[in-house]
């Protein structure tokens, strides 16, 4: 779809709008993060909308780089730094190796398009990131490690990126939010939609400096190279980041100016509609309408913890372009298989709407079911493997459960958001939408009778956790106790 | 009771020895099963609950493995005997192309729960406590349920340090056993029943069953009752007098060995097939098997190693990016162990490997007749070229066949 590039040297924007649909927000795009070679013919795109995958310590949870190379494409991954850095961030071992992230956590291309980089969106911060203890500085950023509560200067940040970016990488600019009231449960918080309390005048204004600030200088620093996101702030009106919204517009004019030449950052400065912690996701109404126009031609990128494929359509609906994917793997945790599929067969009148998947918890109803987890599906799993296979799996605790389950439910996902993007190209996506709706019950219970894989990083809840009930029962009693 | 057999069972294998090591024991063999070819000496990696511990079936099977264990007595509780008849089995349960082993249970480590008498093992289910009866008939009937390629006899395991004549009891019950476990398998021409060697350390309890269990002439024999404490040099002896003993067109196997030194000793001994979860479940405690040694990868000292697991390892994960492999470093592992299950799966991978890598390096070895020196160069590689740390015991049980470890003329 890319034309050739003209042998000017005006690079193409990071994001390109192929199809606008006339009555929602919904639009089909291309997002190339590298500015360098960006319009080439073997350049890694994501054709939007789509979804991103949070890595967890940099993999992709439950899955190695060789079946991830094989049977899972991503369209993109999320990882944050926050994983990677202990007390001194630039003397962590990741700093220390000298190499990319993307060779220090082996994301390889998929087999099947060697000269593919599946592109990755660097962050300090976690998607979903666990509330600190202390609050952001001037000059820190305070983030989560291994070894406890950290304050990561910005300036280590940018020496890192630097360092760690390649050519298909997506600068996620730090973030300055308020500090996060924890939530007593962390996964019961992502599924709740508590609304953003407005903040106050004082706190208003400092996110407007300091992100103004953080902003402006992730632009300056890399988007000559890379595309950055940079946050439109929740909880606060248009009004009030108004003049934030106004510098990150005018970081296109001086550096048109300054350095001559004809580079448009803030084409490669999508806005990210940020929803830093699962209890605040009604940041997803911030109102692109409301927003100057250079804000409508970039690519919107969503954070927030999605609730499932009904909350994926509502925000394609609104005119997100990329949406987190964290949801795929809270899913597969709960042991469940995604049956969903967008443009499928209508309903009936009197059909009774079905669920977006099945528990595979329930041995009783798939201990010898040999089909597919999904009819027709071409997944590595649904062709090798059945539910039989899976809700064995899960009953005895194995770790192969999950990772049969992501792949499939990966799979799925993806299938999902061709068949919308397929939609918006033929001006369908307002009745398969609404086809959608009406089959499918929106949520699911993540219904985990026998606990779900082990906890890990991700997963972690630190306020509280000394008196909250754990995720998981011990596996194991003492002899004598048993009746 | 008195036996009313001896039975003799029927072989749905064949067993050919392709190379004889001219200095000790060791022997090359082809032997094929229902689902495939095992070309031995072999390392049968084990997936107890029908799945080896993260791994797809496909990345087994891209490792090069031939055959795998399950566990009768997890499989019989879940999913069950019912499930496992709906489905057809447990190739199909897992998807798994090629050969099964089902070994019954360690019985030695819920000895303390179980009662043995006569008519099979009583004892409470761990699960959920209820009482629960094991016999040999019905743990063939399991077995004949899972569809394995090899079965394994229920038998009277005491633990290896016991003393007395519980050992003899027990030895003598095991081959009562093996009479109703032959006579109870529906499905001798495709499940080969393999009898167990029981006898303690007591050398002439062992030749007792290894003459009586060979007489049922079962198409393969474990040698069984051993790798539970006791001392490497009384190990080498029993597994050495019971292959002296036992017939030399059939496969032998010793279970749960599954340490490089022990394996290798073994071969050197005249042992076919191996099993053990080690190699597995170190993965998961982020360790590493190389031919250097075990490395604990969640030490601080790998977390700026930026070096592959190991050096010239073959493996999917040391492989370099450049050749086609994950390129996995000792830092990555370091990142990932213990705190992200795929670290465990990728070291996992490399474990694996490297003990089916070690088997077919042997085997190539022995074929070549170049085994004592393959033996010399494996320990020297091992303790850094340093012969006073090779391991007496198998300096000694290597002399035995003839291979003297520390003489460097080859």
């Amino acid at each position: 779809m890319a034309s050739a590039p003209p042998s000017s040297v005006v690079p193409l924007p990071a994001f390109r709008i192929l199809h606008s649909h006339g009555h929602t927000l919904a639009r089909l795009g291309l997002f190339s993060p590298s500015a360098v070679s960006r319009g080439k013919s073997n350049v890694s795109v994501i054709p939007t909308p789509n979804f991103i995958l949070p890595t967890s310590r940099g993999t992709i949870p439950h899955i190695t780089p060789d079946n991830a190379r094989k049977h899972v494409a991503v369209p993109a991954v999320f990882v944050c730094l926050e994983d990677f850095v202990d007390r001194n961030a630039l003397k962590s071992p990741i700093a220390q190796s000298k190499r990319t992230i993307r060779d220090y956590i082996s994301l390889l291309p998929p087999l099947s398009n060697p000269t593919h980089q599946i592109p990755i969106f660097l962050s300090a911060r976690r998607s979903c990131p666990v509330p600190t203890s202390q609050p952001n500085s001037e000059n820190t950023i305070s983030i989560v490690t291994n070894d406890g509560f950290r304050q990561l200067p910005i300036s280590d940040y940018f020496t890192l990126v630097s360092q760690l970016k390649d050519e298909e990488t997506v600068i996620v600019a730090p973030v300055d939010l308020p500090l996060l009231i924890p939530p007593s449960n962390v996964l019961d918080a992502r599924r709740a939609s508590k609304p953003w309390k407005h903040i106050g005048g004082n706190r208003a204004r400092k996110m407007v400096t300091r992100n103004e600030q953080w902003s402006v200088s992730t632009l300056k620093n890399f988007a000559t190279q890379n595309a950055v996101i940079v946050p439109l702030l929740p909880g606060i009106s248009v009004g009030e980041q108004a003049p934030y919204i106004d510098s990150i517009l005018n970081v296109k004019e001086s550096t048109r100016v300054s350095d001559g030449h004809s580079y448009e950052p803030v084409e490669h400065a999508p806005a990210s509609e940020t929803a830093r912690d699962g209890s605040l996701t009604s940041s997803r109404t911030v109102d692109f309408g409301n927003l100057p126009s250079g804000f409508n031609d970039i690519l919107r990128l969503n954070l927030g913890y999605q609730n499932g494929p009904h909350d994926v359509i509502a925000a394609v609906e609104r005119g997100h372009d990329l949406v987190c994917g964290d949801w795929i793997t809270t899913t597969t945790d709960a042991g469940i298989a995604f049956t969903f599929e967008i443009g499928g067969n209508s309903m009936m009148p009197n059909d009774k709407k079905v669920d977006i998947g099945i528990s595979l918890w329930d041995v009783e109803l798939y201990a010898a079911d040999l089909s597919a987890l999904s009819e027709e599906c071409e997944c590595y799993t649904c062709k090798n493997h059945h539910r039989a296979y899976v809700a064995h799996l899960l009953a005895a605790k194995e770790m192969l459960a999950w990772t049969l389950l992501q792949i499939h439910n990966i799979h799925t996902v993806n299938r999902f958001m061709s068949a919308i993007r397929d939609a918006i190209k033929h001006d369908k996506f307002i009745e398969i939408a609404a086809d959608f709706r009406r089959k499918y019950i929106p949520q699911m219970e993540g219904v985990t009778p026998g606990g779900g894989p082990r906890v890990r990083g991700y997963q972690v809840k630190l306020a509280g956790s000394m008196t909250d009930k754990k995720l998981n029962e011990s596996p194991f009693q003492n002899f004598s106790n048993m009746n | 009771m008195q036996s009313v057999f001896p039975q003799v069972a029927k072989s749905a294998l064949t067993y050919e020895v392709v190379a004889q090591c001219s200095t000790s024991k060791a022997r090359a063999a082809n032997m094929t099963l229902p689902h495939g070819l095992v070309e031995t000496p072999m390392f049968m990696p084990v997936a107890t609950q029908a799945s080896l511990k993260g791994l797809t079936p496909e990345q087994l099977e891209d490792l090069g493995c031939k055959i795998c264990l399950n566990n009768t007595y997890h499989l019989g509780l879940k999913p069950g005997k019912d499930v496992l008849d709906a489905i057809g089995g447990a190739h199909k349960l897992q998807s798994w192309p090629r050969n099964i082993l089902t070994g019954i249970f360690q019985m030695v480590s819920l000895l303390k729960l179980a009662t043995i008498t006569e008519e099979g093992v009583r004892f409470l289910s761990p699960h959920d406590g209820t009482p629960m009866l094991l016999t040999p008939e019905h743990s063939i009937e399991l077995q004949n349920s899972i569809g394995s390629d090899i079965i394994m006899q229920l038998d009277d395991v005491v633990h290896t340090l016991t003393t007395g004549p519980r050992v003899e009891e027990a030895m003598h019950r095991s081959i009562r056993w093996l009479d109703r476990c032959i006579a109870a398998n529906k499905n001798p021409e495709r499940q080969n029943l393999f009898a167990i060697i029981q006898g303690g350390l007591d050398l002439d309890l062992r030749r007792t069953c290894c003459i009586e269990m060979a007489n049922r002439d079962t198409p393969g024999i474990a040698i069984g009752g051993l790798s539970g404490g006791e001392a490497k040099e009384q190990f080498c002896k029993v597994v050495s007098y019971c292959t002296d003993l036992l017939p030399r067109n059939k496969p032998i196997y010793v279970m749960g060995v599954g340490y490089a030194e022990d394996m290798l000793v073994s071969v050197a001994l005249g042992v076919d097939l191996f099993d053990c979860v080690y190699p597995t479940r170190t993965a998961r405690f982020g360790n590493a098997i190389t031919a250097k040694g075990v490395l604990n990868l969640r030490n601080k000292c790998f977390a700026t190693d930026y070096g592959p697991v190991e050096e010239d390892c073959t493996c999917p994960i040391c492989t370099p990016k450049s050749n086609g492999g994950m390129g996995i470093t000792r830092s990555l592992i370091h990142h990932l162990a213990a705190k992200e299950t795929s670290g465990a799966h990728m070291l996992t991978l490399h474990n694996v490997h490297y003990q089916l890598n070690l088997m077919r390096a042997a085997r190539q070895a022995i074929i070549r007749d170049e085994f004592p020196s393959f033996l010399k160069d494996f320990f020297a590689t091992l303790h850094g070229g340093n012969k006073e740390k090779f391991p007496q015991w198998a300096v000694d049980a290597l002399r035995t066949v003839n291979i003297d470890l520390l003489d460097d003329s080859r």
